[in-house]
């Protein structure tokens, strides 16, 4: 753990500074600060540092592992086959392909970030790996700041790929091309991948394995996805104290349903504004955030033998 | 334990299983409930549950009528129940609607998140919203121009699988039908798809009055039209509960007084109008019909 210094660069200098006639104790002072700043950037640079080359590790992982391959192959060739299908003699009909395999897309994102999260921690620690992981100048947040970037930008990664496919896809069936649609989709996806990579993430502290870990994940994902938007009108219906509770939860979660436009994008509604959808990134990075913090903050106690 | 141990033992296992076979096997192929009867693969894989998955795709088509504004099972609904496009399809013009099923943002977060899934009513084949378009105070948009921009045909493959899955539902090639025939153009195929229909429900009076639409409407076969709908009325009279839908009834009766006054018998125009006037609501009109007719009798041919 690194501690903070007691005079950090923010620390407030001497008044003779800001007149621009500094005596030598202000220039003392200055000089102090000045070293202090030059440390401090050292040490977020090799923090930046650490989280980018453990970010690495992560992202290699991916393309060396089968699953993205085999996710995006069953997705291709079910959407294929599918496209391949003429309905009453009608080639134009392409919005249920595009359902399809958008919610083939959706599938293959959660299980990707769900599963690739779901083991970093307790693979490390089965490994005996987080000992030397650990080592000075690795701290327990650069850990876990490190494998949520690597998983997150893995994630971003895949959906890339995903997304140029059902991109051409589309294209090739529809002749129609919306690129504001399309880049929301992606970008919004991604950051909802990122609130659920966090939230595995969490998990991993939490839960003994990674099996249960994924489960839960997955099955409390799902379940914001399918009701997170009806728990108001739920709560509307029921009495006194469990209105409240219902209320409570429906304010508490994070609403991982605002981030599914796919129904935008299958009926070609246009885009959303970009100040709602600049609404929705923060929302969820401020939920990643609460995320990442809780497991930073269980981390630091957690035995890792 | 000695390998002929073993083998004796296999032995053993192989004949029980053997004779369990001859004894459970004939009964199998017997039992209700054996789905490898069918040799429909989806009847195997499925069961009965297909039932309900061919419903969920033809609630599918009817929320893709509605290009995706449709209400779950938590938003309040329509009292009728029947599907928006099916009431479309039965040629009423002001079918019930229950346009604005979210009703005003309950909070914050419910009006934030109206920005990203279909909260706006339209209708396929409306082409884009103009920013001109009359809107309703409801938030919907007025139904009054058939663009035929051929956006129905994305309907078209889930009420197919929906067939598929369940051709026991009349609905079902109904529906299709009538998008294939009257706003798609494409004639041969909706007939082709009423006879899988019939095949599937042998004399089902509602896919023949469909049916019959086409040879009147599309292929101007009076004969045959008239043929058909006659048919219809038959197995409409001979089937267990004709009280259960009046609408298509008056509609084929309408449809075989059209017919026959077009064709100048107006006598038997005269009969299905009377029948009609026994179950339509709007009396008065009928009853105008009716004394038109007669005195086109009156005059003669």
């Amino acid at each position: 753990m690194n501690s903070a210094p007691s005079l950090t660069p923010s620390a407030p200098l001497p008044p003779e500074t800001k007149t621009g006639t500094p005596t030598p104790a202000g220039r003392a002072s200055t000089l102090i600060a000045a070293q202090f700043e030059t440390q401090a950037a050292v040490r977020q640079g090799s923090a930046w540092t650490n989280i980018q080359a453990i970010a690495g590790v992560v992202i290699k992982e991916l393309y060396r592992r089968k699953d993205f391959y085999v996710l995006f192959i069953l997705t291709a060739l079910i959407t294929l086959a599918l496209g391949s299908a003429r309905f009453f003699g009608e080639d134009g009909s392409v919005r249920y392909l595009k359902e399809i395999c958008l919610l083939l897309i959706w599938i293959a994102g959660l299980v990707i970030a769900i599963t690739t999260t779901a083991r970093q921690i307790p693979a490390e620690r089965e490994n005996r790996t987080i000992f030397p992981l650990l080592a000075k100048p690795v701290t327990r947040q650069h850990l876990v700041l490190g494998k949520f970037f690597g998983c997150w930008l893995a994630c971003g990664l895949a959906l890339l790929v995903f997304y140029f496919f059902f991109g051409v896809i589309s294209a090739v069936r529809e002749h129609d091309w919306s690129p504001g649609a399309y880049f929301q989709i992606l970008t919004l996806h991604w950051f909802l991948l990122g609130i659920i990579v966090a939230m595995t993430l969490l998990g991993s502290i939490v839960f003994a394995a990674p099996s249960s870990n994924s489960t839960i994940t997955l099955l409390v994902a799902v379940g914001i996805l399918l009701l997170g938007r009806h728990l108001n009108t739920l709560a509307l219906q029921l009495a006194a104290p469990a209105q409240q509770i219902v209320y409570a939860i429906y304010f508490t979660i994070p609403h991982l349903e605002l981030f599914d436009v796919r129904d935008l994008v299958i009926h070609n509604l246009g885009t959303i504004p970009w100040l709602i959808w600049c609404g929705a990134l923060g929302y969820a990075a401020a939920y990643s955030a609460i995320f990442l913090g809780a497991a930073c903050l269980l981390f630091r106690r957690k035995a890792l033998n | 334990m000695q390998i002929r141990e073993y083998l004796l033992t296999l032995s053993l296992l192989g004949t029980i299983c053997f004779s369990l076979a001859t004894y459970l096997e004939p009964w199998f192929q017997h039992w209700a409930g054996n789905r490898a009867q069918s040799a429909n693969v989806l009847t195997v894989a499925l069961g009965d549950s297909r039932r309900l998955f061919a419903k969920h795709f033809y609630v599918k088509a009817d929320a893709y009528f509605h290009s995706g504004y449709y209400p779950t099972i938590f938003d309040n609904r329509p009292a009728s129940g029947q599907m928006h496009m099916a009431a479309a399809g039965a040629g009423q013009k002001q079918h019930e609607e229950g346009t604005d099923f979210l009703g005003q943002p309950k909070d914050w977060l419910d009006a934030f998140s109206r920005h990203f899934f279909p909260s706006k009513h339209r209708h396929l084949g409306e082409g884009a919203v103009p920013e001109h378009h009359h809107e309703g105070a409801d938030g919907h948009h007025d139904d009054d121009d058939k663009g035929g921009s051929g956006e129905e045909r994305e309907v078209l493959p889930w009420l197919r699988l929906s067939a598929n899955l369940d051709p026991e539902r009349p609905e079902t090639y109904i529906i299709a039908s009538y998008w294939l025939r009257s706003q798609l153009g494409k004639v041969n195929e909706a007939e082709q798809f009423l006879r899988e229909g019939l095949r599937s429900n042998p004399g089902n009076y509602e896919i023949l009055l469909e049916l019959g639409r086409i040879y009147y409407e599309n292929r101007k076969d009076f004969d045959r039209a008239r043929n058909v709908w006659e048919l219809a009325l038959r197995n409409r009279r001979e089937s267990a509960k004709p009280e259960a839908e009046i609408l298509p009834y008056a509609q084929l009766v309408g449809n075989l007084a059209k017919l026959e006054d077009e064709q100048h018998n107006y006598a038997k125009a005269l009969e299905y109008l009377d029948l009609l006037y026994q179950v339509s609501p709007h009396k008065d009109s009928i009853q105008k019909w009716i004394d038109e007719v007669k005195a086109k009798k009156l005059q003669g041919p």
